[in-house]
């Protein structure tokens, strides 16, 4: 094996290998597996289950989520600032204290408002108010904002509207338009209403008690749970993360199918959209039941879910850690730090959730803690540590006294370096854990990696020179260093690279660079930050990297020293980007320094695990754009985006072509110029075709939603597209483009007015939504969605739908 | 307890009052104190943190210096002059946060606060237009409101009080004349002249291009750039609306318009709005500046001149088509080798060209954020314009420019 590592003087290789273990084989996921058991026959439906994901599908709302991960920032904040103050928080009961009454106001307006429409939901049943007094109330009710900040505000404003979606469904069902059995739709207004604002009660309360530590995946797997009792289990679809992680995945199903490995933490935009498809879960739950029973037992189901504790393996972590760096600085020249990596290995293991397989176990992390020792040795000691520190110093690393920095600066780095090291064992394929040599390479090669990341240069130049990949970087000499952390927490914060990268953006690469959910950059600047990229324009870039409890929010607000983040606002955090290799590359010929993680991963949606890479670009005249609507307060604009609902229940197909207020302005100007409603055309479609690019690859989570029987419904329903083979998928959005394109030119040339009255209109913007009734093949598609494969045919969605049709409305339209 | 004996105790003036004066610039230190929270925040999110850390830098230094002259006074090797010029450093402090101060005490309500926060915009805006492709760095902009007739300028980078420099170019824009400020870009231009080294260069080439006409004659030109190559700024951004503000603002008795004191970088009141009208001319063809021309020359008969402003003016009447085109179209090493209408497209300011825009965009040329924000300047010129154009609606225009101003203002942070 070679390594430039391994040519330290003291370094020995020990090279009595282990005989290979016979290798199991593992069977392979696929979905074709299922198609003999199927015989081309679709699988019958369950009414239930249809009625259960049409009010699921009804009671979602997008905005909701955001008002909802605005709120679980803010509480973030609110509890970091007490800590810093005051030191409160290492008391979790005074700080849930501390927290629950900072929210009280909050609460009131909430308890208020819920008995309100409980009260007058009892009263319409009672014939003392008809229904259009409950109309009303919905659209008279005020809340008292007096003690309430803007985001409290707003969540109020969303959890009204969420409530008043309910009621609509609760009508629906009572009319029979929904059909939700018998029991609910005989019931009276109020208990139904009881039940739910109890529900959401509950889920509120959970939050503020959890907090911080909020659970990842933990309302997730309410939302699940409750589907799962009426959707088949076999049916339901992977979370996204899960799937993100396959190799490591299957090798825990295969090897140690007891201790699966989780997947990656989930950010707080994950959290806010998991407690609202718990939210909508239990409250179709509430108006799919069959008898009275069936809610006390979801209650309780919900209870007990809810009552689930923080994990505290991170903590964990964080003091191991520590203990790992003071051992290692105990050390005398010479010494061996196995003892030590032998202590520190199982427990970032642990925290990451990775179980080494049962058989063996003993034998890896014997291998693991040699050959970490044997790499690490040569940066062990006084002498050898303080010559890493002034390294690290001069690679621009802040010491506020070196004396006492220069013990632990080096080690520091070290740790860091073994941890990530180690955090790569779980991406290894199964059969390396079971073969010596070549975990042994793995692992020197994961310290390569992790080295050329936390490590300044230590090699000697010609080292560089033979093997590139030492270093992330071509032309820099850069090191990624850990930013103090905050005072509650132990851990480390986030890490930022020692340099502030100065280069330009072209309006290619703008558009090249692609970030969240797979928008253009050069969109994400026009839109939300005022920046058109028309030339060449001077940024400054900044990177960081994240570590658990320290996501986007949590980065844009501790980087108090960079200009124009430093706040807890989403204005901030949002213009924080995933630097994949692809952006890395095309804005500063880096694409080394690009995330470790797979692409469809960082684009996918935003997540707080270790290790992404994110930047962000400081251009001269940026400023977050806002709106300030008639009534209510100013919100962020949005930019540009295709939304699509494919359902499979109403077989039809809703798109939401959002043009941003720039880009309808644009087509505006271009439809009053006379003949130019084909101009108008391409503007659109283009808009369009870049929204198709991504529903279907990193917007599956963002922007695109399915209703199928058998899929759980709510924000990770869009997940459900990757049963769909990819060479149907390519298809089906082909023909998406072809049936839009032909409806629009009719639209525009026919109706071009309408969309320069949406345009005048004050609102943010305007909403084009399209929508294909009965469009061909798409009960193929619904098929396959339910694992039936057997009916897939050439030539598919060539025909065009029976009926599409193409609204124009100011604003950005809900559905 | 022991009571002292007060005939005993020392008195030490100077401790008392390096005291006193330490105490005073440490209340400094609370910049809440300064400005409400709600002024604070009226600023651009990026202007906000700049400031409070320039103010905070400088209270810090001075809190530094007053307490290593009180450790020096416990050594006993501080002097009473020392003390004076800690004192002196304190007022020079004190002065600079007061004028800022003052400056964030005129964001007094919501809708106030959005008008300044779109002239701080609108003069950022122009200045960035011209600095960016120049390569340099655009500063911060913080307008503020005064009474009096013209506005003025603290330039960012400038020496302050304190020998600390201005982080921020502060802009006074004056009441008469807040929905109506072409004056913010005269003032930017000021800014953009520092940076540039525009005025020194101006003032070469109207010496060298005038010397033909006389040494006199050419130095007065020529020690009149600062003023007008703010004034072409204006122009080259605004068209006609600039020059009809100015007017406004320097129209008055004939004395006063044909008023020349040597040494003023401000010409002849008489001159500029003659040079504005001329831009017009050779920029736009004909239109309704002839009329204000003729206008003004007749209101202001030269015979109100003293004969040597009047000789000075006379020779500059019909010279004032090749001094514009100096003005317009030298090129000069500020603008890499080219000229300021080189930099700036003064056709997109054409009363036609405007005329379109706004026929493009319709209701929304007035009403869509994302379009105002990207060209907040042609709002301002077409407004202008048509307030002179069709001063029978006078009224409807004051109305859109303050709608248009206010949407702007809310719509950035």
């Amino acid at each position: 094996m070679e390594s430039p590592f391994l040519h330290f003087p003291n370094l020995e290789r020990d090279v009595n290998a282990e005989p290979l273990p016979v290798v199991k084989e593992t069977y392979t996921e696929s979905p074709f597996l299922n198609v003999n058991k199927l015989y081309g026959k679709p699988q019958g439906f369950d009414k239930k289950a249809e009625a259960y994901v049409t009010i699921m599908n009804e009671l979602h709302d997008d905005e909701f989520s955001e008002q909802m991960e605005d709120l679980l920032n803010e509480m973030k904040d609110f509890r970091e600032k007490y800590a810093s103050q005051s030191g409160y928080m290492n008391n979790e009961v005074y700080s849930r204290q501390l927290t629950q009454s900072y929210y009280q106001p909050m609460l009131r307006e909430m308890n208020g408002y819920f008995d309100k429409m409980v009260q007058y939901g009892q009263e319409v049943d009672n014939n003392l108010r008809s229904a259009t007094d409950l109309e009303t109330l919905f659209s008279d009710y005020e809340f008292n904002g007096t003690d309430l900040t803007d985001v409290q505000e707003q969540f109020l404003g969303g959890l009204k509207k969420a409530f008043k979606k309910v009621v609509g469904v609760a009508k629906k069902v009572g009319k029979g338009a929904i059909a939700a059995g018998k029991f609910v739709a005989k019931a009276a207004l109020g208990p139904i209403l009881n039940r739910v604002s109890g529900i959401f009660k509950k889920f509120l309360a959970g939050v503020l008690k959890d907090g911080i530590n909020l659970l990842p995946g933990k309302y997730r797997n309410i939302a699940q749970s409750l589907a799962g009792k009426l959707l088949p289990a076999s049916m339901r679809p992977q979370p996204a993360a899960a799937a993100a992680i396959a190799p490591a995945a299957s090798f825990a199903s295969a090897v140690t199918p007891a201790a699966p490995m989780m997947p990656e933490p989930d950010s707080t935009s994950d959290m806010a959209a998991d407690l609202q498809d718990g939210m909508n879960a239990a409250a179709a739950q509430v108006l799919t039941a069959e008898n009275e029973m069936e809610w006390q037992l979801m209650e309780a189901e919900l209870d007990k879910a809810l009552d689930e504790t923080p994990d505290e393996n991170e903590d964990m972590l964080s003091a191991a850690r520590s203990r790992f760096v003071q051992q290692l600085n105990e050390l005398e020249d010479g010494d061996n730090p196995a003892p030590a990596v032998e202590q520190f290995a199982p427990i970032v293991t642990t925290a990451l959730k990775f179980a080494l397989p049962l058989i063996g176990r003993e034998r890896v992390k014997g291998w693991l803690t040699s050959l970490i020792s044997k790499l690490i040795t040569p940066f062990i000691g006084k002498d050898n540590s303080q010559m890493l520190s002034r390294l690290m110093v001069d690679k621009g690393f802040t010491m506020l006294n070196l004396e006492t920095a220069e013990g632990n600066a080096g080690t520091t780095a070290v740790a860091e370096v073994v941890e990530n090291t180690i955090r790569q064992v779980p991406e290894f394929p199964s059969y390396v854990l079971e073969d010596r040599q070549l975990f042994e390479r793995y692992i020197v090669q994961a310290f390569e990696r992790s080295a050329a990341a936390y490590l300044p240069d230590v090699l000697p130049e010609k080292a560089y020179d033979a093997q590139p990949e030492l270093r992330e970087t071509n032309e820099r000499s850069v090191v990624w260093k850990n930013e103090p952390p905050s005072a509650e927490e132990a851990a480390p914060g986030y890490k930022v690279l020692n340099e502030v990268i100065e280069t330009e953006i072209n309006p290619f690469i703008a558009n090249e660079i692609k970030t969240f959910g797979g928008i253009p950059l050069s969109v994400f600047l026009r839109d939300k930050l005022g920046i058109s990229v028309s030339s060449s324009i001077p940024v400054k870039v900044h990177l960081f990297e994240s570590s658990p409890r320290n996501d986007l929010f949590q980065i844009a607000k501790k980087a108090k020293r960079v200009r124009g983040l430093g706040n807890a606002s989403r204005s901030a955090w949002m213009q924080l980007h995933p630097l994949t290799s692809v952006a890395a590359g095309l804005l500063m010929r880096e694409p080394g320094l690009g995330c470790r993680k797979a692409k469809e991963n960082c684009l996918g949606k935003r997540k707080s695990a270790q290790g992404h890479r994110y930047y962000y670009l400081e251009i001269d005249g940026a400023r977050p754009q806002y709106f300030q609507p008639a009534k209510g307060r100013q919100v962020l604009r949005r930019h540009t985006s295709l939304k699509a609902r494919l359902n499979f229940v109403t077989n039809e197909i809703n798109m939401q072509l959002y043009l941003s207020e720039s880009d309808a302005q644009a087509v505006a100007a271009c439809l009053r110029k006379k003949n130019q409603s084909e101009a108008a055309h391409i503007m659109v479609m283009m808009a369009f075709k870049e929204g198709i690019k991504n529903i279907f690859s990193y917007g599956k989570f963002d922007y695109l939603k399915i209703v199928h029987q058998h899929v759980v419904p709510g924000n990770h329903s869009g997940m459900a597209i990757d049963k769909v083979p990819p060479v149907i998928t390519r298809a089906f959005s082909n023909a998406l483009v072809n049936w839009a394109g032909k409806a629009m030119i009719s639209f525009l040339r026919e109706n071009g007015d309408k969309l320069i009255q949406a345009a005048e209109h004050d609102a943010d913007g305007l909403s084009l939504r399209l929508n294909f009734s009965s469009p061909p093949d798409l009960e193929i598609m619904k098929e396959m969605l339910s694992g039936n494969y057997a009916t897939v045919k050439e030539d598919l969605f060539t025909d065009h739908p029976k009926e599409s049709t193409i609204h124009a409305s100011p604003g950005h339209q809900q559905d | 307890m022991q009571v002292r004996d007060i005939s005993r105790i020392k008195y030490e003036p100077q401790l008392i009052q390096a005291n006193h004066w330490l105490a005073a610039a440490k209340r400094l230190e609370d910049l809440d104190a300064l400005a409400s929270e709600l002024a604070w925040k009226s600023l651009e999110q990026y202007v906000h943190p700049h400031l409070r850390q320039h103010l905070s830098i400088c209270v810090k230094k001075l809190v530094e210096k007053g307490e290593a002259m009180r450790q020096r006074l416990h050594t006993g090797t501080a002097t009473a002059y020392e003390i004076e010029r800690f004192k002196r450093s304190y007022l020079q402090v004190e002065t600079l946060m007061d004028f800022y101060a003052d400056a964030l005490a005129t964001r007094t309500n919501p809708a106030t606060t959005a008008t300044l926060k779109a002239c701080d915009y609108i003069a950022e805006h122009s200045m960035r237009t011209l600095l960016e492709p120049l390569g340099h760095t655009t500063p911060a902009v913080i307008t503020y409101i005064d009474k009096g007739m013209g506005a003025s300028i603290l330039k960012a980078g400038l020496r302050l009080w304190d020998d600390s420099e201005n982080p921020a170019a502060a802009i006074k824009i004056v009441r008469h004349n807040l929905l109506r400020p072409t004056a913010l870009i005269h003032e930017a231009g000021h800014q953009v002249a520092h940076i540039t080294g525009w005025n020194e260069q101006l003032s070469a080439a109207l010496r060298k291009a005038l010397l033909k006409y006389g040494v006199d004659f050419a130095e007065s030109w020529a020690a009149w750039s600062s003023e007008i190559a703010a004034d072409i700024f204006a122009f080259v951004h605004t068209g006609f609306a600039s020059v009809a503000a100015l007017h406004d603002v320097v129209d008055g008795p004939s004395r006063g318009v044909l008023h020349y004191s040597p040494g003023d970088p401000h010409p002849i009141s008489f001159l500029r709005v003659l040079v504005g009208t001329e831009c017009c001319r050779q920029r736009f063809g004909n239109g309704i500046w002839d009329h204000m021309r003729h206008n003004w020359m007749r209101r202001h008969p030269l015979e109100n001149a003293r004969p040597k402003t009047a000789a000075l003016v006379r020779a500059s009447i019909p010279l004032l088509p090749e001094i514009v085109k100096v003005l317009l179209d030298y090129p000069l090493r500020a603008f890499q080798g080219k000229s300021i209408s080189q930099q700036i497209d003064v056709n997109a300011v054409h009363p036609a060209s405007l005329q379109r825009t706004a026929d493009l965009y319709g209701n929304s040329f007035y009403t869509s954020a994302p379009l105002l924000l990207k060209a907040p300047l042609i709002r301002l010129a077409w407004n202008g314009y048509q307030l002179i154009a069709e001063p029978a609606q006078a009224e409807q225009f004051q109305d859109q420019q303050r709608s248009w101003m206010q949407l702007l203002g809310t719509s950035i942070k």
